[in-house]
Parts: C-alpha cells; structure tokens; sequence
C-alpha cells in the first residue's frame, strides 16, 4: 500500500516534471526559424556566471572555514537563513539600497553589470558558503596536526595542506553556483533593468514577448543538458571527495 | 581564528542589510528611501486598503499550503520507501535543473494540452501543477536524510503486533518523521510563496500572486513605499520557516 502511494508520487515527478521536458522536443520537431542568441550575450552570460561563482566562492571561504571549524549553531543557522528568501524580494530589496548607495556615493549600480553581479553574490553566497563547509567540515585533522609537527606554521599547514584537500568542495561550489547564474532571469531584469542581457532572459524574452516556443525550446534544452553534465561531474567531485 | 569570526559576523550582518534596510524603509514617512521622514504606518493602510494586493496574497498563501501540504505528504512517503540511489538522484536532478527551462517546458506541456485537448490548465491549476513539479522531488530530497531515523524495530513490532502497513505508517513513522515533516513543509511553503518565474509561466491574466505583482513594479523600478510594505509582508513565510526550521531539525541530533 505505501508502496503503491511512493510509486504514484515518484511517478508525478517523473509525469509532472521530466515530462513536460518532451513537450520542448515536440515544438523543435515542429521546426521553425532558430534565433540564435548574439555573442555578446552568450559572452556576457558566461563572464557575470563565472565572475559569480569566483566572487561568492572567494567571500565565502573564510566563513565556511571559520563554521567549519569553531561555528555555533546560530551562526550557522543566520547564514543559511538567507536561502529561504525569494530571489524577487532580495532583487527588490538591493533595487532599494542601490538607490540609496547612489544618492550617497554618486555610483550608479542599477542598470549595470555591477549591479547584478552584486545581486548575484548576495543571492549565491549561502549556496556556495554551504557547499564549501559540507566539504571543509569532512577534512580529517590529521595530515594538518602532521604539517604542524613537522614544523609548518599555520598558514603553511592551510595553504599547503587544507585547501589543496578543500580543492573538491571549491569545484562543487563553482559549477553548482555557475550554473545557477546561468540560468538566471530575475537578478538581471530587475538589477540589470533589462540592459544587462543574459541567457535567462533570452528565454524570457522568446516566449514572452516574441512568442517563439521553437527557439525557447532549443535554447531551454541547451541549458538543461549543460545543467545535467554539471551535476554530474558534481556529484562525481562530491563522491571522490568521500571516498 | 578571531579574525575569521569577525569576518564571519560581518558577512551575516551584510546578508541582512538589504532586507533590513527594505522593512525599516517601509515604515518611514518620506517617498524617498534616502530621506528619513519619521515613523509611520501609512504605507501599511496604503497596502491594507489595497484589494489587489490583498487578493495577490491570498492567491499566494493558498497555492502555497496546498502545494506545500501535498508535497510533503507524498514526499514523506517517497523518502521512506524509495531510498536507493537512483530514485534520489532522480529528485536531485530536478533540484538543480534551471528554474528558466524547467519553466518553459512546462509551459510548452500545457499549450500542448490546450491545444490538442482544449483544456486550458494555465490559472490557478498550472501554478499549482508547476509548483508541485518542483517541490515534490525538493521534499523528498530534503526528507530523505531523515527516514534513517525511523528505526527497523519499531516498524517490525508495530507490523508484529498487527499494525497495517499504511497503520504502521501513520501511528509510527510519521510521528517520528514529525520534526522532519514541519520543517520541510515550512521550506516548501516558502519557497512556493516566493516563487516567480514558475508562477509567470504557468499563470493567466486574472491570477496574481504576491511575487506577480511585486515583479511588475520591481521590474520598471522602486516604485512606492507601499511596494516595500508588501514586499516586507512577503518576508513573513520565510521568517517563520527559518524560525521554526532549526528547533524542529535539532531535534534529531
């Protein structure tokens, strides 16, 4: 009986989520003139996901070490906190500062690739700071206790020894924040006010203002394939990691 | 290492001055986010007495406790029986897939269905169909970790000592799973409240939710302070469930 009920929910995220995939591959079938998305944008796309991830991975690391290491529970818990706010009302909430910060310091963050690189690091920073202390918390004491003795100080015995070791949660956090940013549409709109243009928002825009499923599909499904690949050679970072 | 947690404190308080900033800006009496004008609630009788805001919200709360409510309880099932590998991974894959295409498919499924049924799903059932697409393999991703704790004993002497399995499930697992279950319904229903470019694809016209209408004034600019009111209002869900989250998942440590 709770066998059938298990089955019948996995089967609704297969019907319900993995399904509807099929749908994109009617429309390409169904052909049709394929825009394809200028270089620039792809380029710009590609720059702010990998500035994105670097940023978030650099400003979290400390942190995630120092949780890792001495956290408390509520620092731990103030941290991840930010995870359950909605992307829209962080994107708002920096739309609010923003002005505030130009009033005060004359620079103009609205509009630019600043600004939604900022908005992308604010909302990226919990994921990466998560993955790297998940990886940092697993680090055995030992190989630094043996640097230590052997007569390493204490910053050779982190540069030399714990974050070669980290190196695999650092290449989880990167492709798992990178290819979030990727695919991002609302930082961009709403920071970027449009003039920023992304990959997300070409999606966006193909079917919402110019009405193309075709090229949203084709566009929807390069983007869906790079996601699986990514979480693949995550997964497969994450495991070696363990092991 | 005391430096580490200076900079750790100043990073936290950073993570919360945009949305600290935004609920102190919408009690102030100025139009003007860089001028302090005083305490006021006037942005808040501004919301109260706008009905499309109130219906927005509403629309919101009840999408999300349904497609919340549902989640969890199939999840909670899925967690328990489906434990090997592949089928998390089936969940987890839809986890991380972009929010964007994951969008579009859907949307691309139900013009199919309108076009070749004549059902039109998108309303009120889309955005429900859309959001339990995704929260269900998040529930039971997030619950799966847990099912470890429901011990083999106390299901075999429930099952021994005559118990049903669906029986068993309710009157032994479940309770165990309780903490669990909150704190997953509460991440569920947040993030279901908040969700936006779900919602955009799969909506009509004449059902707003609370993030469809924050976005059509955040995407043209700051708009009115009312704007901070709602969008303050809108914080409450994630409040909460950040709240009740951590007492609820300590209990198992």
């Amino acid at each position: 009986m709770i066998g059938k009920i298990a089955l019948v929910a996995f089967a609704s995220v297969v019907l319900l989520f993995y399904v509807p995939f099929l749908a994109l591959g009617y429309y390409i079938t169904g052909g049709g003139e394929l825009k394809i998305p200028s270089f620039s944008m792809v380029a710009t796309t590609f720059l702010l996901a990998v500035l994105t991830a670097v940023v978030s991975i650099a400003v979290a690391y400390p942190a995630a070490y120092y949780l890792a290491k001495w956290g408390s529970e509520l620092e731990f818990a103030l941290v991840t906190a930010p995870l359950w706010v909605g992307t829209l009302l962080k994107a708002y909430s920096l739309l609010v500062l923003f002005a505030i910060v130009e009033r005060f310091t004359g620079v103009a963050l609205w509009g630019t690739a600043a600004g939604v690189l900022v908005g992308m690091v604010y909302e990226y920073l919990p994921y990466a700071l998560l993955t790297l202390y998940a990886a940092i918390e697993k680090l055995s004491e030992s190989p630094v206790n043996a640097a230590r003795v052997l007569g390493a100080s204490r910053l050779q015995a982190f540069l030399r020894v714990e974050l070669p070791l980290s190196m695999p949660g650092v290449a989880a956090a990167f492709i798992l924040v990178f290819l979030f940013a990727m695919g991002e549409v609302i930082m961009p709109a709403v920071l970027g006010a449009w003039k920023v243009y992304t990959f997300g928002s070409y999606i966006w825009d193909l079917y919402f203002k110019a009405r193309d499923i075709f090229s949203g599909s084709v566009m929807s499904l390069i983007l869906a394939a790079l996601s699986l690949l990514a979480t693949y050679v995550v997964v497969r970072t994450i495991r070696s990691l363990s092991i | 290492m005391r430096a580490l947690r200076i900079y750790t404190w100043a990073l936290i308080v950073t993570l919360y001055v945009p949305i600290g900033l935004m609920v102190a800006l919408s009690f102030n009496n100025s139009k003007l986010p860089y001028v302090w004008g005083g305490f006021t609630l006037r942005w808040y009788e501004a919301l109260f007495s706008w009905g499309q805001a109130w219906q927005a919200i509403l629309n919101s709360v009840v999408v999300a406790l349904v497609v919340s409510f549902t989640a969890t309880l199939l999840g909670i099932f899925m967690a328990y029986v489906l434990r090997q590998v592949k089928y998390i991974a089936v969940s987890q894959v839809a986890v991380v897939m972009p929010e964007v295409s994951e969008a579009l498919a859907f949307a691309a499924a139900l013009w199919l269905v309108k076009t070749y049924t004549g059902v039109d799903l998108f309303g009120p059932v889309g955005v429900f169909l859309a959001h339990l697409a995704y929260t269900l393999p998040m529930a039971h991703v997030l619950l799966a970790p847990y099912v470890a704790y429901v011990s083999r004993s106390a299901v075999e002497a429930a099952r021994i000592l005559g118990a049903s399995e669906l029986r068993t499930m309710f009157s032994v697992v479940m309770p165990i799973l309780a903490p669990a279950f909150v704190a997953t319904f509460l991440i569920v229903f947040a993030n279901s409240f908040d969700t936006y470019i779900k919602t955009a694809f799969t909506t009509s016209p004449g059902f707003v939710t609370a993030p469809i209408l924050l976005w059509s004034y955040a995407a043209r600019g700051r708009g009115d302070p009312t704007i901070y009111a709602l969008a303050t209002f809108m914080l409450i869900p994630s409040l909460v469930a950040a709240a009740i989250y951590f007492r609820a998942v300590k209990r198992y440590s």
